[in-house]
């Protein structure tokens, strides 16, 4: 009794503390813009057994099925060949998944590398070896195999996969306002515009920009265009036509026209032929959301706009923050869904980059660069980015200053970089729609204000807000591309906001984002809006590594085969992974960044096999861009051994993969139901999967009509 | 002190917060969060022995409690459902992969010069030990002893969510206080 009490005593003195200063911000910052439909709809007692028995009976005629699916052995073995076949241009070089820290098994392996050190990838001979070529890098390496970053909130699954502090301000900031008559555009000789097209070309950077103009004939600019095709015009928010051609909307411009670009789907690799694969981290969101838009309209999304790592990435997945190094890495995994019980599995690869507190994040200057033209007064688009900036402003703090620049038939001046939050909120209220799209005027002004207000010790950021910006195409997009690249490298970057459809260049953001090394994000409604500019914009504003890309290594006595989900366009060459001067991602504090793998197991893999190593490799912003590379095992005791028994964010990546190869009509998923997805989605309830779930159970008479078409 | 304000205040406030809430008054969501949130972030803090996932975790709940308003049946407090939620978040949570350890989820104590160092060490050590012990009880168990010693929840309250009686909640606590001591004082023998 006497005991009882003392335990009592001690229950009751643990230590509390005051909840940190941003929680009820961000708390609030999640009320849904639903909340009251939501508050509203009461099931009684009854309804909700009903519902529960309803639900069951799912399951189990669900799992009756998917038995019988089984049986069925949907895809048989001799399907690579097939598939290398389909594919050629896509074949070897395949590549992903990044690593950094350990978790669970608190196995971290750091090195510093000098750059030029190795320019080949490793490859011992034959057998596999323990990370060939780790070093422990001395600072933190010693600590660092019990620095287990305990994740935070593997429950915390969905929504963006940049959970970054956004903090609550009444901060101020200045704001003065100028309208600057416009500089002309650069005038650039036409030689050197052909030059510099090619160039960008070939980088893959304005793939979608000219439509008709880009040259068909560069080899690459083929790969690129596996199956993309410049798209008619078709307008979603108004009436989209499904999948493709119809009539769009015109916009005010020539080059108006929704244009997306596929890169083709990663073939399956034998790890006997290349047992590396290798690409760039990509943080971006934007295809998720435009798909959505479209499958809200109630229109299928063409495929070439289906990018299924944008997918997989606009989610969170519950990964731990790390501790004390930039990154943490985790691997996890199971079945995979449509293949379950053949040896095939999925492995997914979190990789989150430390957080900054507002604090210790350096102040920043953004200069937003926004549409005003016509066609932005459509469904309330410049609306919905007054609103946006309104939003962030709430977010920022006394250091940090924001100017604007707007561009309709002209570019002009409306504000210069200031701190002044009235002065801001008056220019926001200014915005009204103009006349036509000139961007790239626009965008000149924007840098020109950017080289301006630079500051080494601060963050600088050009952000594009427009609903398309095609027609940079016509005055020559090759000196605002090269413009872009140039801020770039200096530290300017770029991010690219997309609101609305009707004329919208999803390929063109995303590549402008890429070449200004930013994120490209497609904001469709408010709630987006506030992910976006609350809490991915300022928490994510200080970027913490440069040209980030991961190689995997497959041991191939225990994987036959290996396939990348999505990462198309971000491919590098597997043995340019140590050639530190190939442009790859860069990622934000805070960010996290998925790759997910669909994997064939050899016959003799056994519980106690490692699968392969996963490599980081970064340079590192704080140090002054120092070359870091962090490694990570994936073991076999990283897949669970039933679908059911997998950690829910494993199957939500692999279902989120899926489904965005249903969308993407990949070869890969050909055979499978898509309600499949939506059955497996139900028992996933967090916040995000119920979107996600609307926008499958707006697909799947679209999908088996598409199917039935091919048949 | 009133970080525990939001659990006993008395609760005719949320019936009139949830007619607000259903009328699509925004200001009313903001409210219930600001009236709330320090007594689920001080229960997660205690269950998971640290701020920054509790924070996380009490983020998380609100989030799962917006979605799952509709189905708050208002028979009891909106304090008491929100401690339910807080629950399940930190269980799933802790049940994540690799999320086990609760032995090095502190980082290692920083060299900090005041004299009372020594005891935040023990303190924080016996904290740890009291915390695995509560963590190796059963479920039922486990629900009721923090719910009432680290989410301050009356015994009737906690009654009415587990749908059982007092009588039942009180030997629940008894029960829990009995093996939380069989387990500190195996483990220290």
């Amino acid at each position: 009794m006497n005991q009882n009490d003392e335990i009592r005593r001690r229950l009751a003195g643990v230590t509390s503390d005051e909840p940190p200063d941003n929680l009820l911000q961000k708390i609030q910052n999640d009320i849904p813009a639903d909340f009251a439909a939501l508050a509203a709809k009461r099931p009684t007692e009854v309804g909700a057994r009903w519902w529960q028995i309803a639900a069951l009976l799912v399951v189990f005629i669900g799992a009756g099925f998917f038995a019988w699916q089984a049986s069925r052995d949907p895809l048989s073995p001799d399907i690579d060949d097939i598939a290398v076949r389909s594919e050629p241009s896509l074949a070897p070089e395949r590549a992903s998944v990044p690593e950094i820290e350990s978790i669970a098994q608190g196995e971290t392996e750091t090195q510093t590398l000098q750059p030029a050190q190795e320019s080949t990838a490793p490859t011992p001979s034959g057998a596999y070896a323990e990370d060939p070529i780790q070093q422990t890098w001395p600072s933190s390496g010693g600590a660092s195999a019990q620095d287990f970053a305990v994740a935070p909130t593997p429950s915390a699954m969905p929504e963006s996969d940049l959970s970054v502090r956004n903090e609550s301000g009444r901060d101020r900031t200045e704001v003065s306002v100028q309208a600057a008559a416009p500089p002309p555009p650069a005038p650039v000789s036409s030689s050197a515009r052909r030059e510099v097209l090619k160039q960008a070309v070939e980088e893959g950077a304005i793939g979608g920009i000219v439509g008709g103009v880009m040259p068909q004939t560069s080899a690459l600019a083929e790969r690129i265009t596996v199956t993309g095709r410049p798209q008619p015009p078709s307008a979603p928010a108004v009436a989209p036509p499904p999948s493709t051609g119809g009539t769009a909307e015109p916009n005010d411009q020539p080059y108006g026209d929704v244009f997306f670009r596929s890169s083709g789907t990663n073939p399956f690799i034998d790890t006997e032929d290349d047992r590396l694969s290798t690409f760039g981290l990509d943080v971006d969101t934007g295809s998720y959301n435009v798909a959505r838009r479209y499958l809200s309209d109630g229109h299928i999304p063409p495929p070439e706009a289906i990018r299924a790592e944008e997918f997989i990435n606009a989610f969170k997945y519950g990964d731990p923050a790390p501790r004390r190094e930039n990154f943490a890495i985790r691997t996890e995994g199971g079945p995979w869904p449509y293949l379950r019980g053949e040896r095939y599995h999925g492995v997914r690869i979190g990789i989150r980059g430390r957080e900054v507190t507002r604090a210790a994040r350096k102040p920043a200057t953004l200069i937003f660069t926004i549409d005003v033209s016509g066609s932005m007064e459509r469904e309330d688009r410049l609306d919905l980015v007054k609103k946006s900036l309104h939003l962030l402003l709430d977010q920022l703090d006394r250091g940090d200053r924001i100017g604007l620049v707007v561009y309709g038939s002209r570019g002009e001046v409306l504000l210069e970089p200031t701190s002044d939050h009235d002065a801001i909120r008056r220019a926001i209220d200014r915005l009204r729609p103009s006349g036509a799209t000139n961007a790239e005027e626009g965008l000149i002004l924007a840098y020109d204000m950017a080289s301006e207000h630079f500051r080494r010790d601060g963050i600088t950021r050009v952000i594009l807000c427009s609903d398309g910006v095609a027609n940079v195409g016509r005055t020559g997009p090759e000196s605002i591309l090269a413009r872009i690249g140039e801020a770039a490298r200096r530290g300017i970057e770029l991010t690219t906001v997309g609101f609305g459809m009707g004329n919208y260049n999803d390929h063109l953001m995303e590549q402008l984002a890429n070449r200004g090394n930013g994120q490209y994000a497609y904001v469709d409604t408010l709630d987006e809006a506030r992910r976006i500019f609350v809490e991915n914009l300022t928490g994510t504003l200080q970027t913490i590594a440069r040209d980030a890309k991961v190689q995997v290594e497959f041991d191939p006595r225990v994987v036959e085969r290996y396939r990348l989900i999505g990462y198309e366009n971000r491919d590098i060459a597997d043995h340019r992974f140590r050639d530190d001067t190939v442009d790859a991602g860069e990622i934000g504090a805070g960010h996290t960044v998925t790759a997910l793998y669909e994997i064939k197991l050899t016959p003799s893999a056994s519980a106690r096999d490692r699968i392969g190593t996963v490599h980081l490799r970064y340079k590192d912003v704080d140090s002054g861009d120092e070359v870091l590379e962090v490694s990570h095992p994936i073991r076999m005791s990283d897949l669970a051994q039933t679908w059911r028994a997998s950690t829910e964010s494993y199957r939500l990546a692999a279902l989120v993969g899926t489904f965005a190869e249903l969308l993407g009509r990949s070869y890969w998923t050909k055979d499978v139901d898509p309600r499949l997805v939506l059955r497996e989605l139900e028992p996933l309830d967090r916040q995000g999967v119920r979107d996600l779930r609307e926008m499958v159970r707006a697909a799947v008479p679209m999908l088996e009509e598409l199917r039935r078409e091919r048949e | 002190m009133n970080v525990h304000a939001g659990v006993f205040q008395p609760s005719n406030n949320d019936e009139e917060l949830l007619e607000r809430i259903r009328g699509g008054d925004r200001s009313a969501a903001d409210d219930l969060a600001q009236q709330e949130y320090r007594a689920v972030y001080a229960y997660l803090r205690k269950l998971t022995g640290d701020t920054d996932r509790a924070a996380d975790l009490t983020q998380e709940t609100f989030r799962k409690a917006w979605q799952s308003l509709g189905r708050f049946d208002g028979r009891s407090r909106i304090s008491t459902w929100l401690h339910r939620i807080a629950y399940t978040t930190f269980l799933n949570a802790i049940r994540g992969p690799r999320l086990v350890s609760t032995d090095d989820d502190d980082p290692p104590p920083l060299a900090d010069p005041a004299p009372a160092v020594d005891d935040v060490l023990r303190q924080r050590e016996d904290e740890r030990r009291l915390r695995s012990a509560v963590m190796a009880l059963p479920d039922p168990l486990r629900f009721t002893i923090t719910a009432h010693y680290w989410g301050e929840m009356p015994v009737r309250e906690i009654a009415e969510v587990e749908k059982i009686t007092t009588v039942a909640v009180r030997k629940r606590l008894a029960r829990a206080l009995a093996q939380i001591e069989g387990q500190l004082t195996g483990a220290s023998s």
